[in-house]
């Protein structure tokens, strides 16, 4: 959890986490993480979700 | 990693353009040698904090009627606003602040927006840090064009505390990163988010329960022999007899405080920063938000510590500093059903510092009547965020304005800044 948080903070920059967790997870993304990557606080934030993510975990 | 080429070329590219729209500006504005001492500090609260605890209108006949179980008790009161004049106060986690706000050296501007009203966080934190009107507006942030607009010759220096900088720093101007040991800030949020996440997962859902309890128990024992070796003074959310039942938050304010006289040593060095941004998180109180105490006074406590330190540690150099306090978007001025509110539009801007010219508010307040209330929900916007910034750049740093109005924000010639804001 904490490394994801570094590397979120670190890599996010502009880029928008939904789009990115589209691209990477594709149709493996349920509708309940892609909701709560999407009401994250901050992009970061979102990038840490995605990472920490069940389907991702498991990809 | 295309968009990442792409992006980088992008941001070349406007350098490029800023500077040769610079070279021009850079010569007219930075006469006065003794805005060379001068500080600025714009710590950004992300997440949408609400204006309506941090200088809750208690005084607002329609405030408590709104705000239910969350608003914040009257003056006096236990747990109660403390008094700004006879309709604000501030949030009772807010004690050092308001010791600031009783020397004159705090002040509030209670309904204050950036351009965006989508309230996406994701976009507002860009408007609000990209000084421009819409989401994606400029590869740079407001902060780095002033320096940019300040001139090389100008010698200001710049440093964000993140582990990388925020937009508002980004840009043609290097500045400084750091954060301390070297990673990232904890996100206080990303536990509860992730245990929801989890709530289905057999492995995942245990796995993480069993890692949290863990820390926890690491952490109160840290705690607990740290405040033991350091006999270290109470954080404000622990004065005035209030109790603060997890060591966590106090450790928070602690810690926070250390940064801020961390920060201070950095902008105090011989050659030291003179300009710096601060992120302070989760301020996105959906639901159970709390009143004098709870989730959001426990963010309040940590903002007010770090303010406390970076008081502290400036010692007479506070004197020639500011700090300002922003937030991307306030929130709904009713609470909602599960006792927090959601995004909203205006919200209170904290603007601190010995530099500071005496006097209330600033901006106008459109009240809570609900004739008033924005789309009927939220804080109505009095005040542009970007005219708060260009009063201080202009009255404290002495940024030209013209430069203000075509570099720092562009096409702003139409917002006024705020007059008289330092003495």
């Amino acid at each position: 959890m904490a490394w994801s948080e570094t590397f979120a903070q670190t890599a996010v920059g502009e880029r928008d986490p939904v789009t990115l967790a589209r691209n990477a997870l594709g149709a493996r993304l349920t509708p309940l993480a892609a909701k709560t990557i999407a009401r994250a606080e901050t992009r970061a934030e979102g990038l840490s979700i995605l990472l920490m993510s069940p389907e991702f975990q498991r990809r | 990693m295309k968009d990442m080429r792409l992006s980088r070329r992008q941001i070349f590219a406007r350098s490029l353009a800023l500077g040769i729209t610079l070279e021009f500006a850079g010569t007219q504005v930075f006469a006065d040698p003794l805005a060379a001492k001068r500080k600025l500090v714009v710590i950004i609260c992300r997440g949408g904090q609400d204006g309506l605890s941090v200088s809750p209108p208690v005084g607002d006949p329609a405030y408590a009627g709104l705000r239910g179980a969350i608003a914040i008790p009257g003056f006096g009161e236990p747990g109660g606003a403390l008094k700004l004049d006879g309709t604000f106060g501030l949030h009772p986690a807010l004690s050092a602040t308001y010791a600031l706000a009783m020397k004159g050296e705090a002040r509030i501007a209670p309904a204050i927006a950036t351009p965006d009203r989508e309230r996406s966080h994701f976009e507002a934190q860009d408007v609000l840090e990209n000084g421009g009107t819409v989401a994606y507006g400029a590869a740079s942030g407001w902060l780095n064009r002033t320096l940019t607009a300040m001139g090389p010759q100008s010698g200001v220096k710049a440093i964000s505390v993140a582990a990388t900088a925020p937009l508002i720093l980004r840009g043609p101007v290097e500045t400084a990163s750091w954060s301390p040991g070297g990673g990232a800030e904890p996100d206080h949020r990303l536990p509860s988010i992730l245990q929801d996440l989890y709530a289905n997962d057999p492995i995942l859902g245990p796995a993480l329960a069993t890692g949290l309890a863990t820390q926890g128990m690491a952490r109160s024992a840290s705690a607990l022999v740290n405040s033991e070796i350091a006999g270290e003074t109470p954080a404000p959310d622990m004065m005035n007899g209030t109790s603060s039942p997890a060591p966590a938050p106090r450790q928070g304010a602690a810690e926070a405080r250390k940064l801020g006289l961390t920060l201070a040593a950095f902008m105090t060095a011989p050659g030291g920063k003179q300009v710096a941004a601060v992120s302070v998180e989760n301020f996105d109180t959906h639901a159970n938000q709390g009143s004098s105490q709870g989730q959001l006074a426990t963010r309040l406590a940590y903002l007010d510590a770090f303010i406390d330190g970076l008081h502290t540690g400036l010692g007479p150099a506070w004197a020639d500093t500011v700090v300002v306090t922003a937030t991307e978007f306030g929130r709904t001025a009713r609470v909602n059903g599960t006792r927090g509110t959601d995004h909203g539009t205006a919200s209170t801007a904290l603007v601190l510092g010995g530099a500071l010219r005496h006097g209330g508010i600033i901006g106008d307040w459109p009240t809570l009547q609900t004739a008033r209330l924005f789309e009927n929900r939220d804080t109505a916007p009095t005040l542009d965020m970007r005219g708060l910034f260009k009063g201080v750049l202009r009255d404290h740093l002495g940024v030209d304005r013209a430069a203000l109005d075509t570099v720092v924000f562009p096409g702003s010639a139409t917002i006024t800044s705020v007059a008289n804001i330092t003495a």
